[in-house]
């Protein structure tokens, strides 16, 4: 058990470590022009609440699973799923209403 | 008499401009005579009126942005295709109007704009080398999505699996979701656990990477549902990607066993809740930055004997970490997770049909979890590469050791003999290495090796697993 801890504490360490140097780093030249994937067009890269949709749509999905293409649901089903995933995922209003934005713009 | 020559040699040259200027105009008109047309100024207007509209429509074509080729295809080919309702593109009126039809019929679809029936589908095949064991295994999770309004949604999963000759069919978690702010909300029903992440995020059959799941983190070392009220939201900590993740709940508490066969069992699926049997707990996790969280959970509850004889204090306890990054031409997943299970009650007391009195003991501390780092590729030159995964995960379980006691009755005497024999703590190692093969972005076929090893004699044990599975 104490080894684990020991991993756990060093692992939790490195990226407290590592937090600041991510964050001071400009944002992924990818995730910057990110597209839902299959879409036409790069549709939105900040809402009126300036978040950047590509990007958060790129490292909040990508969190736990494979981000699923835009044309998988359709802008109905897409409303549905981001409002189980807002709560799920503990992203807010402005977030999960930027994000579905993004995925229906892409479809 | 001395002004009148000066104001006729003016005269006179006036004059001569006059018919230059005559002349030349007269050349002109000559030369340009075949090609003048006299019109009425009421003609004339007309066609400068209609010249003037001409321009104006041109230009407004110019300036309309140009419509996509393949959107125009879609148009020509399917009127029914709601990928092809976007209202962007010609800026027509025709178009236009078109657009919005499309788009009211296909928000009239029955099904589609307020239910979503989604989930995943597992298949599986097993050999374990210690028993000489092998066999299928399969399961469906179809998940059910209402939106209500919203602020309101309805989501349940029903999981259905085999085991022995039959179906069994598990409640995961039917729950309604109240956003009361843009940041916090309220979930009602059976939910979830939030202070088991694993449960939480990563074990949908597509989402978990290997074909079974951690050790430590399941039975009588976490709860993987609650049934109650649950508040959970998160809080922008206000530097890009800072948040702070928050829940907390009330619920039905567990129960342990007071069987001698199977003696302090916690069981956290107790949907009889007693007066005094309330578990209370949640989680916060912090967000350093978008590929990074660490977070710790707590469940305190008085655990309810299940013959109803009593309650004694269960404290549950989980830190978990995850993170990401993308190097070497792939991503890297860092996912940790280790629990505290801490009941304060060792033994329980039967009787067995001879008449003698058990005092039967089981683990008070157990703790366990897993750490588990996975690489994909993302970035490859070949597709096959790109669509390989590699995950090596490590689990860890320990149990405190117990003691048992047997007083049986002597036989034409009052008094007991008394037997009693401790059992040390246990513990058990698993190593599993994994390689998943990504069929599509959400589809995975997966096999593993296994190596368990378990303390105080339990043996080794090696166990290849294959498997598939998908998300709908």
């Amino acid at each position: 058990m104490k080894r684990f801890f020991i991993i756990l504490c060093a692992v939790a360490l490195l990226g407290a470590l590592l937090a600041p140097h991510l964050l001071a780093q400009p944002k992924h030249p990818a995730a910057k022009t990110a597209k839902a994937p299959d879409s036409k067009q790069v549709v939105q890269d900040s809402d009126s609440d300036g978040i950047d949709a590509a990007r958060l749509w790129a490292v909040t999905c990508s969190r736990c699973h494979n981000a699923r293409p835009a044309k998988t649901y359709s802008d109905a089903q897409w409303t549905v799923i981001m409002q189980h995933m807002r709560t799920r995922a503990y992203l807010t209003v402005p977030e999960a209403r930027a994000i579905t934005a993004f995925l229906q713009d892409g479809n | 008499m001395n002004h009148s020559k000066p104001i006729i040699a003016r005269s006179r040259r006036f004059v001569a401009a006059a018919c230059i200027t005559a002349s030349a105009l007269t050349l002109c008109s000559a030369a340009l005579a075949e090609e003048t047309v006299t019109v009425p100024k009421q003609e004339w207007e007309e066609l400068k009126r209609q010249m003037s509209e001409m321009r104006r429509r041109l230009e407004k074509v110019e300036t309309a942005p140009p419509a996509p080729a393949a959107t125009n295809n879609k148009l020509a080919g399917s009127v029914t295709d709601p990928k092809v309702l976007k209202p962007s593109g010609s800026g027509s009126p025709l178009f236009a109007s078109f657009s919005e039809l499309a788009n009211a019929v296909e928000l009239g679809r029955p099904g589609e704009n307020k239910f979503l029936l989604t989930g995943s589908l597992e298949g599986a095949w097993q050999m374990e080398d210690q028993f000489h064991t092998s066999g299928f295994s399969a399961s469906f999770s179809p998940i059910f999505l209402w939106h209500l309004t919203d602020r309101l949604s309805v989501e349940a999963e029903v999981e259905l699996e085999l085991e022995d000759h039959d179906t069994k069919v598990n409640l995961e978690y039917a729950q309604l979701d109240w956003q009361l702010t843009d940041y916090f909300s309220l979930v009602l029903g059976k939910f979830l656990s939030p202070m088991n992440i694993f449960v939480e995020r990563y074990e949908p059959k597509w989402i978990n990477k290997l074909p079974d799941t951690p050790l430590g983190i399941y039975d009588g070392f976490l709860p993987e549902s609650n049934v109650g009220i649950q508040l959970r939201g998160a809080v922008p900590l206000g530097y890009p990607g800072g948040k702070l993740m928050l829940s907390a709940f009330a619920s039905n508490a567990p129960s342990y066993s007071t069987s001698l066969d199977s003696p302090g069992e916690i069981d956290f699926d107790n949907f009889n809740s007693g007066r005094h049997n309330i578990a209370v707990g949640g989680r916060i996790g912090w967000q350093l930055c978008p590929n990074f969280e660490v977070g710790y959970g707590i469940q305190y509850s008085k655990a309810q004997a299940d013959d109803g004889s009593g309650y004694d204090p269960l404290l549950n306890q989980s830190v978990d970490l995850q993170g990401w990054v993308d190097a070497a031409k792939g991503r890297w997943t860092l996912l940790g997770q280790y629990a505290f299970s801490h009941f304060q009650k060792d033994h329980i007391i039967g009787t067995l049909d001879d008449g003698s009195q058990v005092q039967a003991g089981f683990p008070a501390r157990q703790d366990g979890g897993y750490v588990q780092l996975s690489y994909r590729g993302k970035t490859w030159d070949t597709d096959f590469l790109n669509r390989l995964e590699f995950i090596a995960r490590g689990d860890r379980t320990t149990a405190t050791g117990f003691s048992t006691r047997l007083d049986a009755p002597i036989e034409s005497s009052l008094d007991f003999i008394t037997t009693s024999s401790h059992t040390p703590g246990t513990e058990a190692n698993r190593f599993t290495f994994g390689i998943d093969y990504w069929l599509t972005t959400y589809t995975v076929l997966k096999a593993a090796y296994e190596h368990t090893t378990i303390s105080h004699g339990g043996g080794n044990a090696d166990t290849l697993l294959i498997g598939f599975a998908t998300g709908l």
